[in-house]
């Protein structure tokens, strides 16, 4: 079992709990003879807090039962967080900024920034990388890519 | 349309320019995607879904379907040359594999696992192409309660080999349900946990989160070990083929491993890993000198690479005569089936001969494609593990990004995929698996609507699930398996391995 299954179980045993008010609360759920559209996702959010119930009793409560090991891996936790606050970043520009321009900026923060590697290298690749993949998509395959603002 | 027309239909239909370079694309990138760890062939497919838009559904199809058994074939490669399996269904392959590299039989192992896998795969296809035609004529006479009945059988059968928790596991298959429901609701119309956002009306997309959870959540995990990854030392291939007493002893393990793959295959949850490890298991069991597996042994490669192929092959035939994916693999080309306005299901083979029989010969021609794609060009392959991480992870990303934006134009699917990446990445780092979630989200439509209907022809009443034969053989299987481990002693099938990531 992993070490943290207590503290899961609680999270999914409350995203049940809610799931199943949300839908008794803002939906029909009706009944066997007539199920609503409430119905399912009620059920669905009983079924989870059930599991997570069982989850959190088969949780290891002794330490020497699990595997002592931390969560985030060396700089894991600074990597993953600027990772994912560029790739949002991405969603919010792209249709601002263009297809291109918001690829070659993006592909060049995780170059620099997450992979480490020198900025005029990572100025290269993000080139390349972003030319080619216009190509493939938007050249070859026809797919609309958003030209944004400076309709580039 | 008797079975020789059928056969011809499909050849017709795969050797179209067209289809046979989308067949040979899709076995490319599959070997690719077998190569490559950290990358699997639910990632892969679900990265080039958006791609396949621009194809015909066969077409379409033909070139998803050779990602997968093209990865099977790819996995073997990496785990021979440098016992790192690219695929997990490849991860039982090293222990005889690699042995054979050091001792310098690299090449004799390449090509055992090669034609192993060729023989296997041509044999699946048999088998499908016998075996779906029946299945789907018996499906033919399902109603909602059988259907209901069976996708509770689907979801217990993958949960039990969940390789942790089995109430994880459901409590996984329960969140994808509960995904499948948010959008518009069929029956009422109402509206269900869309937030006001226009883009949720239709619900949440299987593309994004099959995105996120296999393809960003994997890159989030791999990044913790870019530092550390270890460099790649390639055994020497001196010589290809394998010798007389080779053959003599590889032939037969691979029909073994063929017929354990095929069968496993077929049952929902089955798929390659689990054949792999059964058809190894065994083979040393059945072997004179169990004490030499894992030192090197010829037949320790071949049982299993067949088996993994069959297993592909086999897998179909829920898909394609039940509609009922059984892993998650299939849960990704069902959807896939279904965006491009195809249902799987008994009635596919009749409506849609082209596309089933179509399927069926391309995979044949693909398994000849593999075979040359992975022999002479193996030095090719190795050397794609040498790309380093900090090239390759921007690259997925950017594949994923511009992937999911391209299905609707919509910056709420790239959002999706973030937040399913995020929680797929600490879903596996508490082991819970990706798996159940996508196969409900794939399935709950068609699982409410059944229910929902069942309850209605029977005022209610849940007898209509036990009262009808087929599905109280259902229901009785699924409640079987929910009890094996009770019955056992709470011992759960440690088989340490997850399909299909």
């Amino acid at each position: 079992m992993n070490r943290y299954d207590s503290l899961t179980s609680v999270i999914w045993f409350l995203a049940g709990v809610g799931i199943a008010l949300w839908s008794s609360m803002t939906l029909r759920v009706g009944t066997l003879k007539h199920p609503g559209s409430g119905f399912l996702p009620l059920l669905c959010g009983i079924f989870m807090a059930c599991m997570a119930v069982i989850v959190f009793f088969q949780s290891p409560k002794k330490e020497k039962e699990v595997v002592k090991r931390s969560f985030f891996v060396d700089r894991s936790l600074i990597n993953i967080s600027i990772l994912v606050i560029i790739l949002l970043a991405y969603a919010f520009l792209l249709e601002h900024l263009g297809f291109n321009l918001t690829t070659f900026i993006v592909l060049f923060f995780i170059f620099t920034v997450v992979a480490r590697t020198r900025w005029f290298i990572g100025m290269v690749e993000s080139l390349i990388a972003t030319a080619a993949c216009y190509w493939l998509f938007g050249y070859l395959m026809k797919i609309q890519l958003p030209k944004g603002w400076l309709r580039f | 349309m008797d079975f020789f027309n059928s056969i011809l239909l499909g050849f017709q239909v795969a050797v179209q320019p067209v289809n046979f370079f989308l067949a040979f694309l899709g076995c490319l990138m599959g070997t690719l995607v077998g190569v490559l760890p950290g990358l699997g062939p639910v990632a892969a497919i679900s990265m080039l879904l958006p791609v396949s838009y621009q194809f015909t559904p066969v077409g379409a199809i033909i070139m998803l379907a050779g990602i997968y058994y093209g990865a099977m074939y790819g996995g073997s490669t990496t785990s021979i040359l440098v016992n790192i399996p690219g695929e997990s269904a490849s991860v039982v392959t090293c222990l005889d594999g690699y042995q054979m590299a050091k001792q310098g039989k690299a090449g004799p192992a390449l090509a055992v696992a090669a034609i192993g896998s060729f023989i296997a795969g041509t044999l699946g296809i048999a088998g499908m192409a016998v075996f779906s035609p029946p299945l789907a004529k018996v499906a033919l006479s399902f109603g909602p309660p059988e259907y209901t009945s069976l996708t509770i059988l689907g979801f217990m059968i993958l949960t039990f080999l969940a390789k942790t928790s089995m109430a994880k596991a459901l409590l996984m298959a329960a969140f994808g349900l509960f995904l499948s429901t948010i959008g518009l609701d069929a029956v009422s119309g109402n509206t269900r946990f869309a937030l006001s956002i226009k883009e949720l009306f239709d619900g949440v997309g299987l593309v994004p989160v099959a995105m996120g959870l296999f393809g960003i959540s994997e890159v989030f995990l791999n990044l913790e070990e870019m530092r550390g990854r270890q460099k790649v030392n390639l055994s020497k291939i001196l010589n290809l083929f394998p010798t007389k007493e080779d053959w003599k002893k590889f032939v037969p393990a691979s029909l073994r491993g063929t017929i354990i793959g095929f069968f496993l295959g077929i049952l929902p949850g089955g798929g390659a890993i689990l054949s792999s490890f059964a058809a190894y298991g065994i083979e040393k069991r059945l072997s004179k000198y169990p004490e030499k597996f894992g030192t090197g042994v010829i037949e320790g490669v071949a049982s299993p690479e067949a088996a993994n192929n069959a297993a592909a092959q086999g897998s179909f035939i829920p898909l394609m005569t039940l509609g009922i994916p059984p892993n998650a693999v299939m849960a990704v080309l069902l959807g896939a089936l279904m965006i491009h306005g195809i249902t799987p299901g008994p009635l596919l083979i009749k409506n849609h001969p082209d596309l089933f029989w179509g399927l069926v010969a391309s995979m044949y021609m693909g398994n000849l494609m593999l075979v040359i794609l992975n022999l002479p060009l193996v030095g090719i392959w190795v050397q794609v593990l040498r790309i380093p991480y900090h090239i390759l992870f921007p690259l997925i990303i950017l594949f994923c990004l511009v992937g999911v934006y391209s299905i609707d134009n919509s910056v709420v699917d790239i959002i999706i995929m973030i937040v399913f990446g995020l929680i797929g990445y600490f879903m596996k780092k508490t082991d819970y698996e990706g798996a159940p979630l996508i196969l409900a989200l794939v399935l709950g439509g068609i699982f409410e609507n059944a229910l929902r209907q069942s309850l209605m022809l029977s005022d209610g009443s849940l007898t209509i699930f036990f009262s009808r034969p087929i599905s109280l053989g259902f229901l009785i299987a699924a409640i079987f398996i929910l009890l094996i481990p009770f019955i056992l002693g709470k011992k759960r099938l440690a088989l340490g391995v997850d399909e299909g990531m």
